[in-house]
């Protein structure tokens, strides 16, 4: 497998030519000492830390063609639609997560993996949050802030996003709705 | 009569030194980073605690040795590029020596008995030197050659002096232990100690074990050569860092009394967590089994914040309690208490930020605890102040526990928060404590490697808000990496903030726990924007034998560059804003940007994701630049090349990022799939078991 030792002496030239990339190594003439990293700037005959660089290893993904408009989004946009009647006369707190367990009735859930938490009034709670395209469900849990009210859980599908254009609002229409009623 | 420095521009500012340390201390010294920084580490556990938070030096110190005759410090300044004297407060002397190698060193050591400070680097023109620290001599502070560095020739990054038989001790990264003859500079290799990697800090004790500490994971092992044994032993876990150096006063026993079976807070030590301020502490003898969470980790003291060592190492047992609600003012909340078994739970909040727990921030009392998940209801008073603070959980046989103090059995954890206004709700992404990630290549607007480590950054956000918009926005994050010899800053837009809506005077950003020098929001803008850092490198260092920080096989060490910021509005806006928002690569102002520039680009020079719009400071011209972008602004297509491929890509987890040179197609061999279906398919590419570890970076 050929392979080269890039040296400082050289790879000045190298980044010129084929726009490798800063990560060649190469020192930087305009800086000043105590911007750069330890590695000194040495006499080209002297010992240098180089690096290697496997030349087989084209990169692949300059081979690729990807459509213009695909932003390589890694997490889709969900709006919440909530209105709940047996929680009209109690106020209480929302919280959706991306981590958990079901146990039965109830469920174990990791909250440091929640993505959003609210207050609810009136059994209403109308939001919108980004979930990572990693996870396929939710569970909402409401919190009623009446001990004596035990919690109500919830757990929601999310599909697998479509190809999307644009990560905004503008693809409103495209966006997952999870409603509880 | 000891010389200094006439030069005053070159000496550290200082018109009288402080003394050399009183004693020959057991404990050892490991100095890290590329701003040194110094810390006491007890070798028998691994604990350690900073004495030294700034030393004042722009640049790293190295090469360190105690010297037993004068009981200072020895080290190799690269900011004076020449041997310095560390001061028993940290301070660091510059000494009249002339460098005859023209050149840096990393490894040295103060011999214990004949006042010769020795350092070394390989190669023909470099080599084994001493210096002579001993005033009476007519060599004071001269340096010599003991042999050139292709007769010696290491590789290694830290070496040890035996006060048991004088020799020069150092272990290579591929595990070789070297012994030196300091006298003729001849050198051999004993054997392989059967462990690999970066050991920066090296140490002896005066029975002649030599402990050497591994730069990526902290870990300090023990070689018994005074016994006669070649074999590194795992002895203790200490901080890691890919600048390490290690110095200690060889002649001191490392055995004391150090007492290891305790659990100590780690919340800021105001709020009483070091030994000396009485922290909370647990005795882990009398009922090992009873502890917070699933697991408790034994300590002889106190890692208080910011050097928790749940962020240091890969045990965090901080794993008891979770807020399953938002902690707001004047309403009840709601926390998850878990336990290995029954006892009492005393909490509290700090409910005024005032940096202590008082009477009336206890939430919970002698709370009977069983080992079910359990949720219990807490009372948040009005007029508990929203923003950052602190709250400590103690699980106990013994009831009526305060804030402080020792109790018998049981935990304490600690645990950072936000109290939130009312009617605020909060959207954390990717999650409240997970990461989403951001990765670039930096030779924009040519293509580059693809191994999109050029710059790596974890990133979390949190947005509260109201009925009437946004009213704070939260933004975490970590250098992970930085695979790139170009200066670069990294900043953070705000989409649909105005510079004008934020509420300047209580904005609060650190880097690293520390408040920055520079305005947090960039100035002369219309637009919010976060100014992470205008040069990464001020705070990230490539370590010994390494090109760059964390993206070569065997430079790893801890992440070396942490920040937070919480920017409020003056009045809540009216604003979407994308979990990651958008984050952003700019050159650093002056610093050279490859030979496609005539001129440094500076700040005009910006690198977004695919498709995001550069901020008001970019430099419109450079998309007329010849290159490989295709960017078409009139159709808001943005920093993508003909082919659609960009220069910045999101990943929504804590990303594992190709090795330095490897395409990310190679790591991720489904990336190409997921990139031209336009992620109709394999949309979870980056997931673990899809990866060819071969080509990733591992810590």
């Amino acid at each position: 497998m050929k392979k080269i030792l890039l040296s400082s002496a050289i790879t000045a030239s190298l980044a010129v030519m084929t726009g490798c990339g800063s990560d060649n190594g190469q020192n930087d003439p305009l800086q000043t000492a105590a911007a750069m990293p330890a590695t000194e700037t040495t006499p080209a005959t002297t010992e240098t830390v180089t690096g290697e660089v496997d030349l087989t290893d084209v990169s692949d993904t300059r081979t690729l063609s990807v459509a213009k408009e695909f932003s390589f989004d890694t997490a889709q946009t969900i709006d919440i639609a909530f209105d709940l009647e047996s929680a009209r006369n109690t106020d209480a707190s929302v919280s959706i997560c991306t981590d958990y367990t079901q146990d039965g009735d109830a469920y174990d859930i990791d909250y440091e993996s929640c993505t959003v938490r609210g207050p609810m009034y009136d059994g209403v709670f109308s939001h919108s949050m980004e979930v990572t395209n990693e996870f396929s469900s939710v569970v909402a849990v409401v919190w009623f802030l009446d001990p004596t009210m035990p919690p109500m859980y919830r757990e929601f599908s999310i599909d697998t996003p479509l190809a999307s254009a644009e990560r905004s609002v503008k693809s409103v229409n495209q966006r997952r709705v999870i409603a509880w009623k | 009569m000891r010389k200094l420095l006439a030069v005053p521009v070159l000496l550290f500012a200082q018109s009288t030194w402080s003394a050399p340390f009183d004693s020959c201390p057991a404990q050892a010294f490991l100095t890290q980073g590329s701003r040194s920084q110094t810390y006491a580490v007890d070798l028998l556990t691994g604990d350690y605690r900073m004495l030294a938070e700034d030393m004042k030096t722009i640049k790293s110190i190295n090469g360190l040795g105690f010297n037993p005759q004068d009981k200072y410090i020895y080290g190799w300044s690269y900011e004076f590029g020449r041997p310095a004297r560390v001061h028993s407060d940290f301070s660091i002397e510059a000494l009249n020596v002339d460098n005859i190698s023209f050149a840096n060193f990393y490894v040295g050591d103060v011999h214990p008995t004949n006042n010769h400070y020795y350092v070394y680097r390989k190669g023909a023109s470099y080599g084994l030197y001493r210096v002579q620290l001993d005033e009476t001599a007519p060599d004071y502070l001269e340096m010599t050659r003991v042999i050139d560095g292709a007769s010696l020739s290491m590789r290694v990054a830290d070496m040890a002096i035996n006060p048991a038989d004088d020799f020069g001790y150092a272990v290579s990264s591929t595990g070789e232990l070297f012994q030196i003859d300091l006298e003729t500079g001849a050198g051999s290799v004993l054997s392989n100690v059967g462990q690999s990697g970066g050991f920066g800090a090296a140490y002896f004790d005066p029975e002649g074990n030599l402990y050497i500490g591994r730069n990526n994971d902290g870990s300090i092992f023990r070689i018994a050569i005074g016994a006669g044994s070649y074999t590194a032993e795992l002895f203790a876990s200490g901080p890691s860092s890919n600048i390490n150096d290690g110095s200690r006063c060889a002649t001191a026993p490392v055995s004391g009394t150090t007492v290891t079976n305790i659990d100590f807070g780690d919340a800021p030590d105001s709020y009483g967590s070091y030994l000396d301020s009485n922290g909370a502490r647990h005795g882990l003898d009398r009922d090992p089994g009873m502890y917070l969470g699933s697991a408790v980790d034994s300590e002889s003291e106190s890692s208080a914040y910011p050097l928790s060592d749940d962020d240091n190492d890969t045990a965090d047992d901080e794993d008891g309690i979770q807020f399953a609600t938002s902690i707001v003012d004047g309403t009840m909340a709601v926390i998850m208490v878990k336990s290995s078994g029954s006892g009492y739970l005393n909490g509290w909040i700090d409910f005024d930020s005032d940096g202590a727990f008082n009477g009336y921030d206890q939430i919970i009392y002698d709370l009977p605890i069983t080992s079910e998940n359990q949720a219990v209801y807490v009372e948040i008073p009005d007029g508990a102040v929203p923003g950052k603070t602190w709250s400590r959980f103690r699980l106990s046989s013994q009831t009526g526990l305060e804030p402080t103090g020792g109790a018998p059995d049981g935990e304490v954890e600690d645990y950072a928060l936000e109290i939130q206004e009312q009617d605020v709700t909060v959207n954390h992404y990717p999650s409240a404590n997970g990461w989403t990630t951001v990765a670039f290549e930096d030779n924009w607007p040519l293509e580059g490697d693809y191994d999109m480590n050029d710059l790596v950054v974890y990133l979390r956000t949190a947005v509260a808000q109201n009925n009437r918009g946004v009213k704070q926005v939260g933004i975490s994050g970590e250098i992970a990496a930085v695979g790139a010899a170009y200066h670069n800053g990294f900043a953070v837009r705000l989409p649909g903030i105005k510079y004008a809506d934020v509420n300047h005077d209580e904005v609060r950003f650190t880097v690293n726990g520390q408040s920055v020098s520079w305005a947090p929001m960039e100035t002369g803008r219309d637009e919010a924007i976060l100014m992470v850092s205008y040069n990464l490198w001020d705070y990230v260092g490539t370590g010994e034998h390494c090109l760059f920080y964390r993206t070569e096989n065997g430079c790893g060490s801890s992440i070396q560059m942490k920040f937070e910021a919480q920017i409020p509005m003056l009045e809540p806006v009216r604003a979407v804003l994308p979990g990651v928002m958008n984050p952003f690569l700019f050159a650093t102002p002056g610093a050279w940007h490859g030979g496609h520039f005539f001129t440094a680009p500076g700040r005009g020079y910006e690198v977004h994701l695919k498709n995001q719009e550069p901020t008001e400071a970019f430099n419109i011209s450079l998309f007329d630049q010849p290159g490989d972008d295709a960017s078409d602004i009139s159709n808001g297509s943005y920093f993508q090349t003909q082919n659609g491929l960009p220069w910045a890509l999101e990943i929504g987890t804590r990303w594992e990022y190709p090795i330095e040179y490897h395409d990310i197609s190679h790591a991720y061999p489904l990336f190409a799939t997921y990139a031209e279906s336009s992620g109709l398919q394999s949309s979870h590419w980056y997931a673990s078991d899809a990866t060819n570890r071969t080509f990733i970076f591992e810590n």
